[in-house]
């Protein structure tokens, strides 16, 4: 509880930080409104000539909107003191006017020169670690944004179903024969990570292009490379869990959405993000916390047995070993679990803990290559209903060797590593002096969901 | 005539300008103009002895000869880049807001005189 608490506190901490960083500086490149912001309208008295004068300088600028807006009154105001003192001098009003403009200098180097001066080195370093500071703001926000937004999309989808169905059309059915909900949840997934990209992009150059004192558009193609390649590795790579062919194909469109969000309508303000929406947001963000919580926990109990069933089909495996070379006192006890080293399911059968070492020796001198086997099995729903090996097929899903450790023999499968593993079933079995393989024990039975990138899911095997 | 035109000066140039900027700004918040102005005065006696003390090489001290306007806006706003100055608009008596400089403390100023920089 202490942990959430603090999880909360932290992530709202930065996610208000961030958001407070963008307001900023979304008024200076859009100039809006502040209370200490130039003022709008130059003087009555401003004419045509030092207009002319300042749209020149200000070609040459590139600044933020609010900055351009800044540099223009200052250098009227200036300009009007000038003449005025010249007028005062006695100079009539067109010679102090040219004189005034003159000793400013050309307008196209006061132009370059203020650009410089803006856009020193201190702050193109701020607008990097602003920039990055604000993208993980926005992607927050994206993620939460794109959570909300598939949940609309599904509900959409749902309610539109019925009546679609009713004229004749048909959706495609994405879920077909997945029976663990990878498919929804993948692509929930995936659709939130690429809005969470294209958001934090977004938030990145316009917070960097502020911050820097530069146009958005001129450090797009900075974090259009950054944006694309980071978040591009980490949709492709890095973020694991379920996946399915749509959040797949998502996922890999994340590092071009990162790369055209840079881009696309950049001058454009972001959304206002007010405080009613940091508190939607972080509630969303605790809610989820919570539901992933419980998901997991349920998730974890994936693994099980049906105890007896009459007909397991484990002959289409291989016949069980004949008693004459498998003593009766030889039994075996199942036992499995999570490895968490390598996130595989682990595989344990004991022998009699009461045999001693001579007496397990006997029994493998008739035994060989003794292996576990990992079959496609019949989904385990209930019990009483048809479970076992699954008879379509004719080889088995893995296949590990069984390594004796003191009286056990042990494995470790990486079903999860498949993409169609679905329900299987674990069996050991092992060569005997005949040359022809046996079963040893009849093992156990669960499901897999797949759970890696998606690199990992377009390089899995079957 | 600016100092910009001659050919080769205009990086030493401006960093004479900001120093001359830094030396009229002595804690007293003051326009472009205004500084300009400040910078085109002849020093005093007293300002005279201590600037040319603080001085090395080519740089020139405060109204040492006249304030070359073409430099005195990139040297104030990069002053201000660099976080030696703040600046604001202020209202003057008349009601006009005018950008003001000043030397940028380690404590902040109270709120209601430099908000934006």
């Amino acid at each position: 509880m202490t942990a959430l608490l603090g999880y909360v506190v932290v992530l709202g901490g930065l996610l208000v930080a961030a958001v407070w960083l963008v307001r900023r500086s979304e008024r200076r490149l859009g100039a809006g409104p502040d209370a200490h912001a130039a003022p709008t309208q130059l003087g009555t008295d401003v004419t045509a000539e030092i207009t002319a004068y300042l749209d020149r300088m200000t070609g040459e600028l590139a600044l933020p909107a609010a900055d351009v807006a800044e540099v223009r009154a200052e250098l009227a105001d200036h300009l009007q003191d000038s003449i005025a003192s010249l007028e005062a001098e006695g100079l009539d009003r067109d010679r102090a006017i040219r004189e005034a403009l003159g000793r400013l200098g050309p307008a196209a180097d006061l132009g370059r020169q203020l650009r410089m001066a803006h856009q020193s080195t201190k702050r193109l370093l701020a607008g990097v670690g602003g920039g990055v500071f604000a993208g993980g703001g926005g992607f927050v926000l994206g993620y939460l944004g794109g959570i909300m937004l598939a949940l609309f999309a599904a509900l959409a989808l749902a309610l539109a179903t019925p009546p679609l169905a009713a004229v004749g059309l048909r959706l495609p059915d994405i879920t077909s024969g997945d029976h663990s909900g990878n498919a929804i949840n993948s692509i929930f997934l995936a659709v939130a990570t690429a809005i969470a990209a294209g958001a934090a992009t977004r938030y990145a150059v316009r917070t960097s292009a502020s911050l820097s004192r530069r146009t958005p558009r001129s450090v797009a193609a900075f974090w259009a490379v950054g944006g694309g390649l980071g978040f591009g590795w980490w949709a492709i790579f890095g973020m694991r869990g379920a996946q399915s062919w749509p959040s797949v194909a998502i996922e890999l469109c994340v590092p071009v959405v990162a790369a055209v969000a840079a881009f696309a309508r950049i001058e454009r303000s972001m959304p206002h993000v007010g405080r009613w929406a940091l508190v939607v947001g972080l509630v969303a963000v605790v809610g989820s916390g919570l539901v992933f919580a419980v998901a997991g926990s349920v998730s974890s109990s994936v693994i099980n047995t049906i105890g007896q069933q009459p007909d397991l089909h484990l002959d289409s495996v291989a016949p069980a070993a004949p008693t004459a070379w498998l003593p009766e006192d030889a039994n075996f006890g199942g036992g499995w679990g999570s490895d968490w080293s390598s996130g595989g399911t682990q595989v344990s059968l004991e022998l009699d803990p009461n045999l001693g070492a001579p007496a397990i020796a006997a029994i493998l001198a008739n035994w060989r290559d003794v292996r576990f086997e990992a079959w496609h099995a019949l989904p385990i729903v209930m019990p009483g209903l048809p479970a076992g090996i699954d008879t379509r097929y004719s080889s088995p899903i893995e296949v590990q060797s069984a390594s004796l450790s003191d009286t056990s023999f042990e494995a470790v499968f990486h079903l999860e590593r498949f993409r169609n593993s679905g329900s299987w079933w674990i069996v050991l079995t092992a060569v005997g002096p005949d040359g022809h393989r046996y079963r040893l024990e009849s093992g156990m039975g669960g499901d897999a969901r797949f759970n890696g990138s998606a690199w990992d899911w377009l390089t899995a095997p079957q | 005539m600016s100092r910009t035109d001659e050919p080769g000066k205009p990086v030493k140039a401006l960093a004479g300008e900001r120093r001359r900027v830094l030396e009229v700004l002595r804690g007293e918040a003051l326009t472009g103009p205004a500084i300009l102005r400040r910078m085109s005065e002849p020093p005093t006696a007293a300002e005279g002895d201590s600037a040319g003390g603080a001085q090395s090489g080519d740089s020139e001290p405060g109204g040492a000869e006249p304030a070359d306007a073409s430099l005195l806006y990139p040297a104030l706003h990069s002053l201000e880049a660099d976080w030696r100055l703040e600046a604001a608009w202020l209202p003057e008596a008349g009601g006009v807001r005018r950008r003001t400089y000043r030397k940028r403390r380690l404590v902040p100023h109270l709120p209601g005189g430099y908000g934006r920089s």
